[in-house]
């Protein structure tokens, strides 16, 4: 070797992080015990702060419990019995139950949605002008700000579960036309070929071969429009609807009620992620046969 | 013959035809713009029928209308002026929005690629970054423009953090995603090449995930203008989304139609630039 | 021949490297002693997942051994290093790098200064048949030349010893003997040690002065190839190298031992 010095051990080669429980428990921890630090400190050097940030314990009692009057029946336990205001049943069941809307919400727009794309795309896929076109319409569908117009739905469907749905959907459908059809167009012509020769055709070469062999293409983005039915859902319950989380959240919001907001976002939160997390191991079984 | 062993990158078939001579790509192109055109004119058309068998402006307006009322409103309005709005210009406004969204985008999504790529490579950063993107993947974002409306008002920089936040979370899991799947041969013959751990960071993994990462800011711009208007939506003195509050109360169907398109229309032509600025920087795929 | 410390490219001692824990545990290799002196084109013959490129990585320090050591040139090789040029059986080269690039990337990203790298790149390009191909980006080459833009990079960085993963395993028949072609060239020229698994025993009949079959986690058979260069298809006549080769395949086609 000429000119390079011969130099020193080289640390071992990192090639992959590994996400851990740990640190995603520790990082909460932290952020729970940073926001009671600066709650506190709050509320000692002014007079309105523990209504701005309020404490956890604040959050946990009187924000819990605030939340009682959301419940109107429906559970099984009537409204008056429940309790209202202050009561912790009340606000269980006011929680469940406008989650229970809100979730009802997602799972019908998202599994619309869903639906809606894929027969769409499979349908326009094979000949190819049509495939463009559509896809084309879509594409520009999907650039428009559809969070921005949650008012128009309202508008069309008035403050109902329907608006909400059809909204979502629309949100959603594209994301879902535009990835099946391209996933279709990227196949392998010998993936179709092979069951052709077999004697398989129409929908079952449609439903049975070409519908699992675009799924692992499509994971992301399942996985991205249901995130998109999640925040559609939530920009339609706090603009215009009566019931469901988001309308809590914005109802909270209009008096300024942090630490009820805080329960009702914590909540929801919780639900979405959960969801979420589901949606996308589910597509992984779906899909566990991938290389 | 050859076999292909399975770690080979094959090289893809559009960029042999390039290779070969551009003009039968070149033609095809122009035959798929084509197509789409013809999709958007007849989506137009039947829009105009389906708006004329409703026969009510105030359910829906057809394709003509509301570019009608939209221009009428482009510079100012009378009317919302007389209510007391400052500046209803839609052009104002729409130039507001998008102002704010691309800053913010562009900030947002800068600290989340690095982020995102870090994470992939230092167990120091993942460990810190994990709980943010892991919760934040999931949750969406908007749940926290609520907070930011009583702790910092209508003032626009809260709203820019928030946008800011929204695509430094979306860009950084791709960013992660592109690092974590990268083949760990490039990596292992730069290290073979005598190149350290900030070198091969810099030098195979920035530019090796550079697609990804392009490709995923480019998503993150639509959403973002989206996002914004969302948030101006819940309150804010400026903004598209405050006139479509506006117009929504007034049951104005047409210039909520109207705001939405036109958004969506800057957000067209900014996705084109940026596919050609992403084009040029990828001319190597 | 005696050989000391420093005239030796490596030197082996009871390397073992096992994965996983218990039961289910994998020992590509166990034990395994080797030494090979500097200026030698050893071959590494296996059959597939029998622990040869294991071996190659431990020699280019991209695997730790479990236990065991390697030395390269006397010292011990705790990671990757310039001095450990590798060619990798996947196309490993960057993609964004033009090929007049990406033959001077190992130099330019040492540091090493321009005048210093300019006329050993140069050479290298002609060497490999990339002339007039600088400007070429990756995609636009065939497989065989790509493969060669590696070869080209990893001589342009002027390492000790070379290490080769199965670099030709997706090429065709006619390609293949093109590179070797080069390969040998290469290798006649600069003096470097070379270290080539395959699981071809006619490339290693054709390329090697050594052939070591790593059977069982360990050197299960050394053979030194004294035919004379350049070896074309008369090899195949003569009746040492037949013998060699039907023995290589009996010894490769040999069923695995079960690993505990």
């Amino acid at each position: 070797m000429t000119a390079v010095a011969r130099t020193g051990p080289r640390a071992r080669l990192v090639l992959r992080t590994k996400g851990t429980t740990l640190s995603i428990v520790v990082g909460t921890l932290v952020a729970l015990v940073a926001w009671e630090i600066a709650a506190r400190s709050l509320a000692a050097s002014t007079a309105q702060g523990d209504r701005v940030l309020p404490s956890l314990v604040t959050v946990a009692t009187d924000g819990f419990l605030g939340l009682g009057h959301y419940y109107s029946g429906g559970l099984g336990v009537s409204a008056e019995s429940a309790g209202g205001d202050g009561s912790a049943l009340a606000s269980v069941l006011a929680l469940a139950s406008n989650a229970l809307v809100t979730m009802s919400r997602v799972a019908m727009g998202l599994g619309l949605a869903i639906v809606v794309g894929l027969v769409i795309g499979v349908l326009v896929a094979a000949v190819r002008p049509v495939r463009l076109s559509v896809s084309g319409v879509a594409e520009l569908m999907r650039m428009l700000p559809a969070l921005a117009m949650a008012p128009l739905f309202t508008l069309w469907f008035g403050a109902t579960t329907l608006a909400s749905v059809v909204f979502i959907v629309f949100s959603g459908a594209f994301v879902v036309l535009i990835a099946t059809v391209n996933a279709i167009a990227n196949l392998p012509p010998h993936v179709t070929d092979y069951p052709r020769t077999l004697g398989v055709s129409g929908v079952r070469l449609y439903g049975g071969v070409v519908l699992p062999a675009i799924l692992p293409e499509l994971r992301g983005s399942l996985v991205f429009t249901g995130l998109v039915a999640w925040t559609t859902v939530l920009a339609s319950e706090m603009y215009g609807l009566q019931s469901g989380l988001g309308w809590m959240l914005n109802d909270t919001l209009r008096f300024s009620l942090i630490d009820r907001m805080v329960v009702v976002a914590v909540v929801f939160s919780a639900l979405a992620l959960v969801t979420m997390k589901l949606l996308g191991s589910g597509v992984s079984r779906l899909t566990r046969w991938n290389a | 013959m050859t076999v292909a062993s399975p770690g080979t990158q094959a090289v893809p078939p559009v960029a042999l035809s390039r290779a070969a001579g551009g003009r039968p790509r070149r033609r095809a192109m122009a035959g798929a713009i084509g197509w789409r055109l013809l999709g958007v004119a007849v989506f137009l058309v039947l829009w105009e029928i389906a708006s004329l068998v409703a026969d009510s402006r105030a359910v829906l307006p057809g394709p003509l209308n509301v570019v009608t009322d939209f221009g009428g409103s482009f510079f100012d309005d009378a009317g919302l002026r007389y209510l007391g709005v400052r500046s209803p210009g839609y052009a104002i406004n729409i130039g507001f929005t998008v102002g704010l969204s691309i800053l913010a985008w562009f900030v947002g999504s800068m600290a989340g690629a690095v982020v995102g790529l870090l994470s992939a490579r230092s167990q120091v950063v993942r460990n810190i970054s994990e709980p943010l993107l892991f919760v934040f993947g999931a949750v969406p974002a908007l749940v926290l423009a609520p907070f930011f409306l009583v702790w910092f008002g209508q003032d626009p920089i809260s709203k820019m953090v928030l946008v800011a936040f929204y695509c430094f979370v979306s860009v950084g899991l791709v960013a992660q995603s592109a690092a974590l799947a990268f083949p760990p041969s490039s990596e292992e013959y730069a290290a073979t090449q005598g190149l350290g751990a900030r070198a091969r960071f810099l030098h195979v993994i920035v530019p090796g995930t550079m697609p990804a990462v392009l490709s995923g800011l480019r998503i993150a711009l639509a959403t973002a203008i989206a996002v914004q208007a969302t948030i101006e939506l819940l309150g804010s003195q400026f903004g598209v989304g405050r006139l479509i509050a506006l117009r929504a109360t007034q049951g104005d169907v047409s210039s909520v139609l109207g705001l939405s398109i036109a958004l969506g229309v800057v957000a067209i032509f900014l996705d084109f630039l940026l596919r050609r600025v992403i084009r040029a920087l990828t001319r190597w795929q | 021949m005696t050989t000391t410390q420093t005239d030796l490219a490596f030197e082996i001692r009871d390397l073992t490297v096992a994965f996983g824990k218990g039961p289910a545990a994998i020992t590509p290799l166990r034990s395994l002693d080797l030494t090979v002196p500097r200026g030698q084109f050893l071959c590494i013959l296996g059959p597939s997942g029998q622990g040869k490129s294991t071996l190659l990585r431990c020699m280019a320090g991209l695997q730790s051994p479990t236990s065991g050591s390697v030395l390269a040139e006397g010292t011990e090789v705790t990671g990757p290093d310039a001095n450990l040029g590798m060619v990798f059986q996947q196309d490993a080269i960057p993609l964004w790098l033009r090929v007049g690039d990406n033959i001077s990337f190992g130099p330019r990203m040492r540091g090493v200064a321009k005048s210093e790298w300019e006329p050993r790149v140069r050479h290298f390009i002609e060497a490999v048949g990339l002339a007039g191909r600088e400007r070429a980006w990756p995609k636009e080459l065939s497989g065989g030349m790509r493969k060669r833009v590696a070869i080209g990079a990893v001589f342009a960085n002027d390492p000790d010893i070379l290490l080769m993963d199965e670099p030709f395993g997706s090429l065709d028949y006619f390609t293949k003997a093109t590179l070797h072609d080069t390969l040998l060239d290469l290798w006649a020229e600069t003096g470097k040690t070379i270290v080539f698994v395959t699981h071809d025993v006619d490339e290693a009949l054709k390329l090697a002065d050594r052939i070591i079959v790593v059977t069982d986690g360990r050197v299960g058979a050394d053979i030194p190839l004294d035919f004379a260069r350049p070896r074309g298809d008369d090899l195949r006549m003569d009746v040492t190298a037949d013998a060699i080769r039907r023995d290589l395949l009996e010894v490769l086609q040999a069923p695995a031992k079960v690993q505990s």
